[in-house]
């Protein structure tokens, strides 16, 4: 059953309840407030008319015993007096006189000294009977009237409260179900976003804006739909990421085995002269060669994700001193010199990582370079990072493949030529190196102009206290 | 013999289908890329072109829609293994394709195949005092022709197509006898030993030590 349902059945139930029991309660103190009123009526008639009774037997009898006939004659001529009410006269116990229906049963109200006043059930008729003992021996008056109204009152009021009841009944289902169709609304649209998310719509949001626990629910769903959602599409992209870096790699892998293959093939087979066999010995050696750097670049990219930093107070000249010092031979091989700058002295982190990482990006920049030309290695500060940039003024990077260079295997040189002879690994590892100090490599080039590759790196003591 | 134009970006795997088709007697020009594919085509006659897919600037297929109005059969050899790449070469309308790594002696046979239905394979083959008609299954030793058996004259097509390259025993007995044929490498041995005699070859088909035969003639 619906939860709306179920509010309207509890409301339901419980109005009528209360409904019913207050009418009920109502109905029967009204009754017994009418019964209160005809008895006190029916008392002081019977008082005037047992007064006048009394009066008349005495002034007939005058102080003794009245006869029988003239009691006969005095009280038939008295009822005669009084309309609409019903009149018993018994004498010693037996009825002497009657002007309505007789009953068998119980009198107590003929024995009673003062008025006393029983309502009885005659013929599916209510009467009220009064009576009590007169002033001469022997003698008891009883007075009944039709009370039957205090029934028909009775029965009119229960009637209307029923149909009260009902009426009400139905017009405020009509006004519940209203209502809470109109309240339950946003828990609806709930459900079904929540469904639709369910089932793989992501992009699903909410539309309740109330101002109440449901609108706070909507929200804090809204919101955690948002975190899932992000959540999916950073888990699609990494997945697209490493689709990408195994199809790269099985073409980095394939190339070099397709070469050894077919050259010591040829080697095996072919009828080929000294020149050729050479050709073919050197290309292998080549790749071979390839292949191992290839194997070392990847176990270094593994090692990087999987090892701890090991963080240290560095001298930046230090650092740059042995950056250019390790990589003297590709300068010299370019004559391209290196010029350092140092604004900030120390910088907290991995020392033999940063060294790498350097080390790389100056290596591009000397690839880069044209001969004889010149790589900028300074430190500065922005904001609360260190800021350790290699800018060139080589052959730069075209702006469609700035925002793709440090991805695995990119190359700006797709074809793979061994004229710049990169794998295509070194940006990536540069690039998680500055991850794993909690900052970024970011890359700026003006493509003919240069190059400048940053490795910005948040003050990771400051960080930790 | 046939002018084969190779395309392909990565200089160790071009100069290797280079060579291997220069030692079955065909003649090669090489490209690391398709820039100027159509003066070459204007400028000579062209049987064959071998076409990488990534090639730097213009990819293979770009270059195939370029190339298609010289009519020439087109070879596609990439990595791009998957069907997609493959229905997309051949859509192209590309004679094959072929995935890295390859077999030395599955490239010269698919070349050999696009060749001949192309009409490019020449009929004649001669060479160390033999001509051989192939069309028409017959040989000359010395002017005089020369009765061969026909397992004798397929083993003589396997290596005249596959020249200066050795074959196994095994792959001989493959590709003359067939994969089904329970034979012993041995039969081999008996059929060149006869076709050595026939067509006094002593010197031109070598024995490769441990391996098996190779027809060795100038190319």
């Amino acid at each position: 059953m619906r939860f709306r349902y179920k509010i309207y059945l509890c409301v339901l139930v419980l109005f009528l309840l209360a409904l019913d029991a207050s009418a009920f309660a109502l109905l029967q103190k009204s009754y017994d407030q009418n019964k209160q009123m005809d008895i006190w009526r029916g008392t002081i008639e019977y008082k005037t008319v047992s007064e006048t009774l009394n009066h008349l037997i005495d002034g007939t009898a005058g102080g003794r015993k009245i006869s029988d006939v003239s009691l006969r004659q005095l009280i038939t001529s008295f009822s005669q007096s009084l309309p609409g009410t019903s009149m018993e006269l018994y004498r010693d116990g037996t009825l002497f006189f009657s002007n309505t229906t007789y009953f068998e049963g119980d009198r107590p109200e003929l024995l009673s000294a003062s008025p006393m006043s029983v309502y009885r059930n005659i013929n599916g008729r209510l009467r009220l009977y009064v009576g009590s003992a007169l002033t001469q021996e022997g003698l008891s008056l009883s007075l009944s009237r039709d009370a039957n109204y205090l029934t028909e009152y009775y029965h009119l009021l229960l009637r209307y409260f029923i149909f009260l009841s009902v009426s009400i009944s139905v017009v405020l289902s009509l006004f519940l179900l209203f209502f809470l169709r109109h309240l339950m609304r946003p828990i609806e649209r709930l459900g079904k976003a929540a469904n639709e998310i369910a089932e793989g719509d992501y992009s699903q949001r909410v539309p309740v804006k109330t101002h109440d626990e449901i609108g706070a629910l909507a929200e804090n769903f809204n919101k955690m739909a948002e975190a899932v959602s992000e959540q999916i599409q950073e888990l699609t992209l990494l997945n697209e990421e490493k689709e990408q870096f195994i199809r790269n790699l099985t073409h980095e892998l394939k190339t070099p085995i397709a070469i050894l293959h077919g050259y010591s093939e040829f080697l095996q087979n072919a009828n080929c002269s000294d020149a050729e066999k050479s050709l073919a010995l050197r290309y292998i050696q080549e790749h071979t060669a390839r292949l191992e750097q290839l194997s070392g670049r990847l176990l270094e990219l593994l090692r990087l994700r999987n090892e701890a930093l090991c963080c240290e107070e560095i001298n930046i000249p230090a650092l740059f001193a042995s950056v250019q010092s390790l990589s003297d031979s590709i300068l010299e091989k370019k004559h391209v010199t290196l010029q350092s700058e140092t604004q900030v002295q120390t910088l907290y982190g991995d020392h033999i990582l940063l060294q790498t990482a350097l080390m790389n990006l100056v290596e591009n920049a000397a690839k880069a370079s044209p001969d004889g030309g010149e790589i900028k290695l300074c430190s500065r500060k922005e904001d609360s990072s260190t800021v350790l940039e290699v800018a060139d003024h080589g052959c730069g990077i075209p702006e469609a493949d700035l925002a793709h260079i440090c991805e695995e295997f990119y190359r700006v040189d797709k074809s793979r030529s061994r004229a710049s002879g990169g794998l295509g690994l070194g940006l990536s590892i540069c690039r998680l190196i500055a991850q794993l100090h909690g900052g970024s490599l970011e890359a700026e080039s003006t493509y003919g102009a240069g190059a400048a590759f940053r490795l910005v790196l948040p003050d990771i003591s400051a960080q930790n206290g | 013999m046939a002018t084969i134009l190779i395309i392909e970006d990565e200089p160790a795997l071009c100069d290797l289908i280079a060579l291997n088709v220069k030692m079955v007697g065909h003649q090669t020009i090489t490209r690391p890329d398709g820039q100027d594919a159509e003066e070459i085509l204007r400028r000579q006659a062209v049987d064959l072109i071998i076409l990488d897919v990534m090639l730097p600037g213009e990819d293979g297929f770009a270059l195939m829609e370029r190339l298609r109005r010289f009519d020439v059969p087109v070879i596609f050899l990439t990595a791009l293994g998957s069907t997609q790449d493959k229905v997309r070469g051949l859509g192209l309308g590309a004679e094959d394709y072929i995935t890295k790594p390859f077999e030395t002696i599955e490239l010269i046979a698919r070349i050999n195949v696009v060749l001949r239905r192309s009409g490019h394979s020449s009929q004649e083959f001669c060479a160390g005092g033999v001509r051989v008609l192939l069309e028409e299954h017959k040989v000359y030793v010395a002017g005089q022709e020369t009765e061969l058996t026909l397992k004798e004259f397929e083993l003589l097509e396997v290596f005249i197509t596959n020249k200066n390259i050795a074959l196994s025993r095994e792959k001989i007995l493959d590709l003359v006898w067939g994969y089904d044929y329970v034979g012993e490498t041995r039969t081999v041995d008996v059929h060149v030993q006869r076709l050595r005699k026939k067509l006094h070859w002593e010197d031109h088909i070598k024995t490769v030590y441990k391996y098996g035969y190779r027809l060795e003639v100038p190319s």
